[in-house]
């Protein structure tokens, strides 16, 4: 019977209920109820423990995740702003520096040259003729 | 008036090309105006930006530092609730064995 308790111990975890007094069954550490049940309760622990820590982690990168997808958030919205604005400028500034040089103001400006030109030659000539007249 | 005209046809010509310069001259300053006046906007327009990215950013970092500090602090709340529980535990085990044994049992422990 011994021999045969002998062989479960190496083999499996095991416990019995001893009293004080009493032969112990098999080789091994004989706990009292409170020190069974510090290492019950510590490895509830542990597990809790790793739960939570587990936890924290996953909450830990969303956090990250969440900063870094703000950051990028409000880099966009400044961007798009920047270049809602700056299109708008560049509309008008194209505007006016096509008002500034259309096809039509440039004949305009060809046309009043022209007869300008022709106006001051015109002029210079009836000016020569009246100083040889007189 | 005719014949002033035909007499000082000269200081007329050249005060008609005075006013047609500038003329000329204002029109091109009015547009320069303008210009200028679109730079500035545009430039006001670049630095509203980047103050409203720096707002945004800043109020991103502070979220950040504040939901991490909310996660911490409620880890520790439940460590610490865990070790209490722990310690209520160890009490419950000790008042009552079955438990034990039960628990033993649970976690694959023979009682022979």
């Amino acid at each position: 019977m011994i021999f045969l308790l002998l062989s479960l111990a190496s083999a499996d975890p095991l416990i019995t209920k001893v009293k004080e007094g009493d032969r112990a069954p098999f080789e091994g550490r004989l706990f009292n109820d409170e020190a069974v049940a510090t290492v019950l309760a510590n490895s509830e622990l542990a597990v809790q423990q790793c739960e939570i820590r587990k936890d924290l982690e996953r909450k830990t990168s969303l956090a990250d995740l969440q900063y870094q997808h703000d950051i990028y958030k409000a880099k966009y919205e400044s961007l798009e702003f920047k270049h809602t604005e700056l299109m708008g400028i560049k509309d008008e500034e194209i505007d006016l520096l096509l008002k500034h040089s259309s096809p039509q103001r440039t004949m305009w400006m060809f046309l009043g040259g022209f007869t300008l030109g022709t106006a001051s030659s015109l002029a210079t000539y009836y000016a020569v003729n009246q100083i040889s007249e007189k | 008036m005719l014949n002033w005209l035909k007499d000082k046809w000269e200081f007329v010509a050249a005060g008609l090309t005075v006013v047609f310069v500038f003329l000329l001259g204002r029109r091109g300053k009015s547009a320069s105006d303008r210009k200028t006046e679109l730079k500035n906007k545009e430039n006001e327009i670049i630095k509203a930006s980047g103050d409203k990215e720096l707002t945004a950013v800043k109020a991103a970092g502070e979220k950040h530092v504040k939901e991490l500090k909310n996660i911490h602090a409620e880890s520790e709340q439940r460590l610490k609730q865990a070790e209490s529980d722990r310690d209520k535990l160890i009490e419950e085990f000790v008042n009552d064995p079955d438990a034990i044994d039960d628990k033993l049992e649970e976690i694959g422990i023979k009682e022979i």
